[in-house]
C-alpha cells in the first residue's frame, strides 16, 4: 500500500469527525488534525479506532503519540501496514 | 508554579457504547486507572468514567503545556492516582483527586452534570484561587465556540476585575493569554470548548 493510497482513505476515516470539508479535500502531510481540521481531541482515540479496523492494525502507545498531522498518521500507518 | 488547565466533554458528543468497549478505553486508562473505575462503577458508568478521566488529563496536558511547550499529549502517560467523591452544588456531582505525569502531581476538580463533564486542575490542592466558567452555547461550529468561549472568560473577568481593558491574545504555542491594553499579564487561562458547552479557567495568586 503506497502513502498516497493511505492519504486518500484517511480521508475517509477523518471525515465524519470534522466540518472543514475544504481542508479535507485538500489532506496532505502538513494538515493538522487539530489546528487545521478543528477535529475536537476528544475525537482522536475515535480516529486510532477507526484506523485500526480500516487497516487492520493495531496502534500502541507510542505510535499514537505521533499520530499530530496527516504525515505523521501515514508514516505509522504505512510502517503497520507494510509489517504485516 | 502558577497555571491552570481545564476540560469540557459534551455527553450528547461521545458514543456512548463505544465508550464503554475496552479497544476504545484502553487508549486512555492505564491499567490501575481502570481498577479505580471498578471500584466506582457503582456511583459512576462507564462512559462517565472514560470521560471523567480524558477530562483529567486533557486539563493536566494544558496546564503543563505552559512549561513544556513540546509536550506531546499522551492520555496513558497521564495518570488518574485517586479519585474520591467531593461536593456538588445545584444537583451537579462531583470529584477530586490526584493525577500525576512523571514527576509532577496536580491536584483536580471534575463536576458531572447531566449535559457535560468539566475539570479543572491545579498544582495546589487549594483551589480558593481557581476560576471557573461553564456555559451552553446555542452552534457547534468551530468559529463560534472559539468567539463564544473568549466573549464568556472577558465578561466574567471584567465583572471580577472592574476597571480594565482585558483582550485575549494567542502564544506562539497555541495557548491563550490575557493582555491588559495589549500588554500580557501573568494570568493564567485555559479554554475548552465541546458540542455546545464551552468553558473557562484562570489562577489568581
Amino acid at each position: 500500500m503506497t502513502r498516497e493510497e493511505i492519504i486518500n482513505e484517511l480521508k475517509n476515516v477523518v471525515a465524519p469527525y470534522t466540518n472543514n470539508k475544504e481542508m479535507l479535500a485538500g489532506l496532505n502531510d502538513q494538515t493538522d488534525l487539530i489546528a487545521d481540521l478543528k477535529i475536537n481531541s476528544a475525537n482522536l482515540v475515535d480516529i486510532i479506532i477507526d484506523a485500526e479496523a480500516k487497516y487492520n492494525i493495531e496502534i500502541d502507545y507510542d505510535s499514537a503519540d505521533k499520530m499530530i498531522n496527516v504525515g505523521s498518521c501515514v508514516d505509522v500507518i504505512y510502517d503497520k501496514v507494510n509489517k504485516k | 508554579m502558577l497555571g491552570t488547565g481545564n476540560d469540557i466533554v459534551a455527553l450528547a458528543a461521545i458514543d456512548v457504547e463505544r465508550s464503554r468497549q475496552p479497544k476504545f478505553y484502553s487508549k486512555i486508562l492505564c491499567s490501575s486507572e481502570q481498577r479505580i473505575g471498578t471500584e466506582f462503577e457503582c456511583q459512576l458508568p462507564v462512559e462517565n468514567f472514560v470521560w471523567l478521566a480524558w477530562s483529567v488529563k486533557e486539563s493536566v496536558y494544558k496546564f503543563l503545556q505552559k512549561f513544556m511547550p513540546e509536550l506531546v499529549f499522551s492520555p496513558t502517560r497521564i495518570i488518574i492516582a485517586k479519585l474520591e467523591p467531593g461536593l456538588g452544588f445545584e444537583g451537579t456531582v462531583a470529584y477530586k483527586g490526584i493525577a500525576q505525569y512523571y514527576n509532577y502531581t496536580l491536584y483536580f476538580r471534575t463536576i458531572i452534570d447531566k449535559g457535560y463533564i468539566f475539570s479543572v486542575v491545579n498544582f495546589s490542592d487549594d483551589f480558593t484561587g481557581t476560576h471557573w466558567g461553564i456555559k451552553q452555547i446555542e452552534s457547534s461550529g468551530h468559529a463560534y465556540q472559539s468567539y463564544a468561549v473568549r466573549e464568556f472568560l472577558l465578561t466574567d473577568l471584567h465583572k471580577l476585575l472592574p476597571g480594565n481593558n482585558f483582550t485575549i491574545d494567542k502564544s506562539q504555542h497555541g495557548w491563550p493569554m490575557i493582555m491588559n491594553n495589549d500588554k500580557e499579564i501573568p494570568l493564567p487561562v485555559s479554554l475548552a470548548h465541546h458540542d455546545r458547552y464551552i468553558a473557562y479557567s484562570f489562577q489568581l495568586k
